[in-house]
């Protein structure tokens, strides 16, 4: 049933309730100190992908360069074909595909249905940093403090 | 192969085939995207100072417009101007060139290693007669295509400087999912590098440009016979010749006598020298790591794929192709 229910979500989007970038960024915790220009900045630097259940986003060892919000849908992680646990709309994943050296993915993604990232590339981030520097120190200042609460509470 | 699939490769033939019968679209293109890379430093630094986008970019519209645009018209006029009467007189042009060589290996004993025999000067004339008459029949054509560059090149630089982001985004919106993020890293890699790359190349012009100008600023056309070089100095190993030519020209039309092209010939070597030791190791070599060797060879495969063109995006290029094998080579690795 559910499925159904997506595909025809999927193919008539305008039957969904309406939802933007803007909306859905600003309910991300980690965002709270954005103005509303800061978000327009932001936005800017975003990619949307829409993945199809069953695809996948990335694999485990692929090339690390990039960081995610899950915009809509759900999406499945696996650690050597094993899951373990689900993603849902507003969260974020890939952190770690923001820092300086190259690193491989830990793990893989896969979508369990129709489902919306937003992509935030490191290249873009560092062209954030150099142009608008008060935007990506805010950014990453926020995503850094949601990591560090987020230690702390395991 | 999914839809999306071909969707990405139906674009990227479109496109290929738009830029490969249109060349003046694809020349217009292709240089406006080089003034884009070597013109980011500077975007960056105006965004941080917060002056107004906009009037930043038309003024820059205009600057690059008129120079262009004036500078190349009045060289071609005046090619246009004395070129007819030098091909007329081509003996008088021999003996000129064979006195001044004499004059040179009196002055300079050292030179005396140069011999010029008469079918060598035959040869000479024969060519220099056949390239100015290709010249002369082909200006039309020619003036048709400076001017479309001359309008398309600051156009595409507008288009490239303020919606360069929007660009990236509707590029990346065609790659499919599977090779985003890997084709998304390569093409900033090969991004990031071609723009170090111009960027370090344009301090090298403008090295070249100042230092010309300060020694030979004051001879007739010193400002032409000082940017000239400066420009075509992007081209690597053969830029300090190509650059040479105009003088060589000038020289004929007695615009230079004899004593200003030994001045000329004298600071030009000096500066090449400098740029060669000094500025070309510690500017260019440092922003593309590649070794000499890769970097001759990519020079000419470059040269006689696109010719000119080819010369100048070759390194970068190479420095590309080695970060694909590198990946490549590290993915087979780690997988057997």
């Amino acid at each position: 049933m559910n499925k159904i229910k997506d595909i025809i979500l999927y193919k008539m989007p305008f039957l969904k309730k309406s939802k933007t970038h803007f909306s859905f960024l600003k309910k991300v915790s980690f965002l709270e100190e954005f103005s509303y220009k800061d978000f327009y900045i932001f936005q800017k630097f975003l990619h949307e992908r829409t993945f199809q259940p069953a695809e996948v986003v990335f694999h485990q060892g692929d090339l690390n360069t990039a960081f995610f919000f899950l915009f809509d849908g759900k999406l499945e992680m696996f650690l050597n074909n094993s899951s373990q646990g689900f993603l849902v709309e507003g969260d974020y994943f890939g952190e770690d595909g923001l820092s300086l050296s190259p690193l491989k993915r830990p793990l893989s993604v896969k979508s369990t249905h129709f489902s919306k990232v937003l992509v935030l590339l490191k290249d873009d981030l560092i062209e954030m940093k150099l142009a608008y520097p008060l935007v990506a120190s805010k950014f990453l200042h926020g995503l850094l403090t949601s990591f560090l609460l987020k230690l702390v509470h395991e | 192969m999914n839809n999306k699939n071909i969707y990405f490769l139906t674009i990227i033939t479109i496109f290929v085939c738009i830029l490969f019968f249109y060349k003046d679209l694809f020349l217009s293109v292709f240089f406006s995207y080089f003034l884009y890379l070597t013109l980011i430093p500077v975007k960056i630094v105006f965004i941080r100072s917060s002056i107004i986008k906009k009037f930043f970019i038309i003024l820059l519209f205009f600057i690059f417009f008129i120079f262009l645009f004036y500078n190349t018209l009045s060289i071609i006029f005046l090619f246009q101007d004395y070129l007819p009467t030098l091909l007329e007189n081509t003996p008088m042009l021999t003996n000129k060139f064979l006195t001044f060589i004499d004059d040179l290996k009196n002055k300079f004993p050292i030179l005396t290693f140069l011999s010029v025999d008469n079918n060598m000067i035959v040869q000479g004339t024969y060519y220099f007669k056949n390239l100015g008459l290709t010249f002369l029949s082909s200006l039309p054509k020619f003036l048709q295509h400076v001017t479309s560059l001359c309008i398309f090149i600051p156009l595409f630089l507008i288009f490239f400087l303020k919606d360069s982001l929007a660009l990236k985004k509707e590029i990346y919106k065609i790659i499919p999912n599977k090779f985003f993020e890997q084709s998304t890293y390569f093409i900033s890699f090969f991004h990031k590098n071609f723009s170090k790359y111009m960027a370090s190349k344009f301090l090298e012009a403008c090295c070249i440009f100042l230092l010309l100008i300060i020694f030979i600023g004051h001879l007739p056309q010193g400002l032409f016979l000082s940017y000239f070089p400066a420009f075509v100095s992007f081209i690597p190993y053969l830029g300090p010749l190509i650059g040479f030519i105009p003088a060589v020209f000038f020289f004929s039309f007695d615009i230079l006598s004899y004593d200003q092209f030994q001045y000329y010939i004298m600071f030009y070597i000096i500066v090449q020298l400098i740029d060669f030791l000094l500025i070309f190791p510690f500017l260019v070599s440092q922003s593309v790591r590649i070794n000499p060797l890769y970097m001759f060879i990519s020079l000419y495969i470059g040269s006689q794929m696109m010719g000119i063109l080819g010369m100048m995006i070759s390194i970068p290029v190479a420095a590309f192709f080695k970060l694909l094998y590198e990946h490549v080579y590290r993915e087979i690795y780690e997988r057997y």
